[in-house]
């Protein structure tokens, strides 16, 4: 064996598994046991093969140690009478009596039993990936951030469901096209959680998402004839091919007008195209129109050639077989794209009603992108700042926070670990008022005036004598449903006439602001508010609206320039 | 320069292998023993016929001392997973023992 020779071994490893449960399968009769007859060949081929070097026929040699390892598995734990037993239907099954017509492959067989109806997703994917794909307990687990022992519990449990409902590798289920929509489910799940992986620091989990092509591979090897896995490999294959392109070099999300098409990995857009040739010989299911949007964008030559309106119809076309939140949202996606964010933003309005659709963070991102195309910052900023509040995925986050920071009214903090990021609630604003700095400052550190210029105070009056720094306000608000709310501030940092800064002392919520003061042209003064604030407990969730309210807040500040300048006009 | 015997075993349960697994550590272990044959260390070896009980490979190795030995058998145990037992052999023992 030299190192050249570890990916042969490896594919050969991965062709391998699959056939060795199932053979072990149909002499043990329970999983368990297969499992272990596999699992033992494997160490074997590694004890003996590492001395002795790879034998002419790698897989007769592993078929023969594993069926050994199963047959003494049963005649040691001394159940050999029972197994006949249980083996019958099988045997009879053999002889071609009470036989899977539709199943025709034990490796299918098994994918089949591992997708049974049963079992929970969950489970069906854990015992896919570990009885079918050869992945261990532990590779699982760091495959879907789950703890070992949650992933092995599962395992076990499905093993456990599967032997008490007596079910085994050749029971008299329905033929394979039954069970075929559930395989392809548990198939593209496990892609999925691999492409786009729902949480974590890594965008995409290659592991799994290649263990999903591979899959994909042998269901189509296994059963030619079906349209729906040529679709799903063709769908996967299209998505695979920019595996390397989807993140940029410090690990930054790229869209796709953003990825260099020159890297795509042209031998599996020729695959997908091949597959999808294969899949349109069947019905114009989901898979395929996905398949086909998929080779829309893979097929493409530039960003700027990609033919949206075809895209489009092809999403209607979706959406008549598929009705779902999901995809009208990439539909509106595409109509952005094809007829601009003007046209799409309705859709995304009538959208956003979903409450599914609400709590995930894809919809706003979306609106706050084509508000961000047409001028609507503050808009764009608010749907940033919601998506931010529901992205669990950290590569997201960052190009969530980036594109926020990047809107032309966001304010540039100057830390890369910004506010955005951590989401603690800030906000601000700037105008220029035509008005002295000094005489400004004055102004804003007499919170008496703050009914004349700030909406919302119902009354105001002096909590203490103290003058500067430490000056303290009793403040009524209107809160929601026109309710009074404190509002209680006091001075924290007194800096004539450049800085002022104070904390709300008393309310719900209670921000800490800053008044910013510099010279702009022509005695002008440049002002910008900020209020910043750590929401605990409780209000953690209620940050959103809080954001909101504040953001409201620093606006306040156009109100304050008209009425320093209407006072004195110049 | 002595000879020992190193008998290699794996945990009960064994652990699991993945086929990626299994190949990275197929070519790891193979040059690890392409290594101990390079340097003349490795006399002969034996493995179990899969199904038995006990130890699953056994080396017979040169080494310089029993120090030197026990250091073979860590580079072996990191190289294949097993848990070693290291034995010198006494004189004679070989020529009537030798494996292969």
């Amino acid at each position: 064996v030299s190192d050249g020779d570890e990916v042969a071994l490896a594919a050969t490893f991965y062709e391998e598994w699959p056939r060795l449960v199932a053979a072990a399968l149909r002499i043990a009769g329970d999983l368990q046991t297969a499992e272990d007859a596999a699992q033992d060949s494997f160490l074997a081929a590694l004890d003996k093969w590492a001395l002795a070097g790879v034998p002419e026929r790698p897989g007769a040699w592993l078929m023969t140690v594993c069926r050994n390892r199963a047959r003494n598995a049963v005649r040691d734990a001394g159940r050999a009478d029972r197994k006949a037993q249980s083996l019958r239907p099988l045997l009879a099954g053999q002889a071609g009596e009470g036989a899977l017509t539709g199943i025709a492959d034990d490796r299918l067989r098994l994918i089949a039993m591992c997708c049974h109806p049963l079992l929970s997703t969950n489970a069906q994917v854990a015992l896919t990936l570990r009885m079918v794909a050869g992945l261990t307990t532990e590779e699982i687990a760091r495959g879907f951030h789950t703890p070992i022992p949650t992933i092995a519990q599962r395992i076990a449990r499905a093993k456990r469901i599967l032997a008490e409902n007596r079910v085994t590798f050749a029971s008299h289920d329905p033929v394979m096209h039954g069970r075929l929509p559930a395989i392809l489910d548990v198939i593209y799940l496990i892609f999925n959680e691999g492409y786009l992986a729902a949480a974590g620091g890594a965008l995409t989990r290659g592991d799994l998402a290649f263990e999903g092509y591979r899959l994909c591979c042998l269901l189509t090897q296994l059963i030619p004839g079906e349209a729906a896995p040529w679709a799903l490999r063709a769908l996967v294959c299209f998505h695979l091919s920019r595996w390397n392109t989807r993140t940029g070099e410090d690990g930054e999300l790229l869209t796709l007008d953003a990825q260099d098409r020159s890297r795509w990995d042209r031998a599996l857009i020729a695959d997908g195209v091949h597959a999808l040739a294969q899949a349109r010989h069947g019905g114009r299911g989901p898979l395929l129109l996905q398949a086909e949007l998929a080779a829309c964008h893979a097929t493409a030559p530039s960003s700027d050639a990609t033919d949206w309106a075809a895209i489009v119809v092809l999403y209607d076309e979706l959406l008549a077989v598929e009705d779902s939140p999901v995809v009208a949202l990439n539909r509106a996606v595409a109509v952005a794209m094809a007829s601009g964010p003007a046209a799409a933003l309705p859709l995304l309005d009538d959208l956003a009603s979903d409450a599914a659709l609400a709590r995930s963070h894809r919809i706003w991102a979306v609106r706050a992108d084509l508000h961000r195309r047409l001028g609507h910052t503050l808009a764009a900023l608010d749907d940033y700042q919601r998506a931010l509040d529901l992205v669990h995925n950290d590569v997201e986050r960052r190009y969530l926070t980036d594109a926020g920071r990047a809107s032309p009214a966001a304010p540039d903090t100057g830390n890369p670990q910004g506010r955005l990021a951590k989401q603690m609630p800030h906000t601000e604003h700037t105008v220029t008022i035509d008005r002295p700095a000094r005489e400004v400052f004055d102004y804003l550190a007499d919170g008496t005036h703050n009914r004349e210029w700030r909406a919302g105070v119902l009354d105001i009056a002096r909590a203490n004598s103290t003058t500067g720094e430490g000056a303290a306000y009793r403040q009524v608000l209107a809160g929601p449903g026109g309710r009074r709310i404190d509002g209680d501030y006091r001075i924290t940092v007194f800096d004539p006439p450049r800085r002022l800064e104070f904390l709300v002392t008393a309310g719900p919520a209670r921000p800490a602001g800053v008044f910013e003061l510099t010279d702009g042209t022509d005695r002008a003064t440049v002002v910008r508010f900020s209020l910043d604030l750590r929401p605990t407990g409780f209000m953690k969730l209620m940050t959103p609206m809080i954001t909101r309210q504040m953001r409201r807040e620093v606006a306040q500040l156009e109100t304050l320039k008209k009425v320093l300048e209407q006072a004195d006009p110049r | 320069v002595s000879e020992f015997l190193l008998l290699g075993a794996r945990s009960a349960p064994s652990p699991e292998v993945s086929p990626s697994r299994a190949a990275r550590d197929l070519a790891a272990l193979a040059a690890w023993h392409r290594w101990l044959r390079r340097w003349g260390l490795l006399r002969s070896y034996a493995v179990r016929p899969p199904g038995l009980a006990g130890p699953r490979v056994c080396l017979i190795v040169r080494a310089a001392g029993p120090a030197a030995a026990r250091r073979l058998a860590a580079g072996w145990e990191q190289a294949g997973g097993y848990q070693v037992t290291v034995m010198e052999l006494c004189d004679g023992a070989i020529s009537k023992g030798r494996a292969r």
